[in-house]
């Protein structure tokens, strides 16, 4: 239980980090738009976590 | 790499090894990031705003390619590094210098082995942002969470990482799919939006 809750925590905090540098490359007025920036980010997240077994 | 950093954050003080290897991921993303930004950058100045209608083509198409593959849509041979992050990085540069490098060789994406066809469209679509913050986002966000997913994986293992390994091992073709489905949700996002 107490891991579970540990992984999620880490995958909350990957998220939140996620989230923030997404609000900031918005911020910075993309020409491509910032819901591509936020999406392309939750790309990164998810392919990223996925990726724990890789050399 | 749970196999190797597992044991290793064993001796020395656990939590700072394993936050050494998130920054080293962060810091190995985000300077991928910044050298393809300035890429970026320079193909903005040269294309102008025709880049914004590249990006909306190359992207998704690139994103619908590499869906295909990883969820084996399309039996080609799939583009990868054999390249793996050195295991004598420990000895070589010291036990929390080594774990941070890890963490930096892994965060900057394309010179490890490349598990998901998909990683390859993360660079493209950080050149093609044509953006500076943008295209570090993408990358140190990439290099955080597979950081963050190596830790979650060892401190789920408790002391028994060999098995850890194993149980990792059953997930990679459930979780290629999953990555391929994802970039097909974000290819079709990118063309919505």
């Amino acid at each position: 239980m107490a891991r579970t809750a540990r992984v999620g925590g880490l995958v909350a905090l990957a998220g939140a980090f996620g989230l923030v540098a997404a609000m900031l490359a918005g911020n910075a007025d993309p020409s491509v738009g910032v819901p591509s920036v936020f999406v392309l980010v939750s790309l990164s997240l998810v392919v990223g976590l996925s990726t724990a077994a890789s050399p | 790499m749970v196999g190797q950093i597992g044991p290793l954050v064993q001796v020395g003080r656990k939590n700072t090894a394993l936050a050494l290897h998130v920054l080293g991921g962060v810091v190995g993303g985000a300077t991928t990031g910044v050298v393809l930004g300035f890429a970026g950058l320079l193909l903005l100045a040269a294309l102008g705003d025709t880049l914004d209608t590249v990006f909306a083509i190359v992207v998704p198409v690139a994103l619908l390619y590499a869906a295909s593959i990883d969820l084996g849509l399309l039996p080609i041979r799939q583009i990868t590094s054999e390249r793996q992050t050195p295991g004598a990085w420990p000895c070589a540069l010291g036990h929390y210098p080594g774990i941070f490098s890890w963490g930096f060789d892994l965060g900057i994406g394309v010179t490890t082995r490349i598990p998901y066809q998909s990683l390859l469209v993360l660079p493209l679509a950080a050149t093609l942002s044509g953006n500076l913050p943008t295209a570090v986002a993408i990358m140190a966000v990439y290099g955080a969470s597979r950081a963050v997913a190596v830790v979650a994986a060892v401190s789920a293992a408790g002391e028994d990482f060999a098995a850890a390994c194993d149980a990792i091992q059953t997930r990679v073709m459930p979780l290629k799919r999953v990555v391929g489905a994802t970039a097909l949700v974000i290819a079709a996002l990118i063309v919505i939006s």
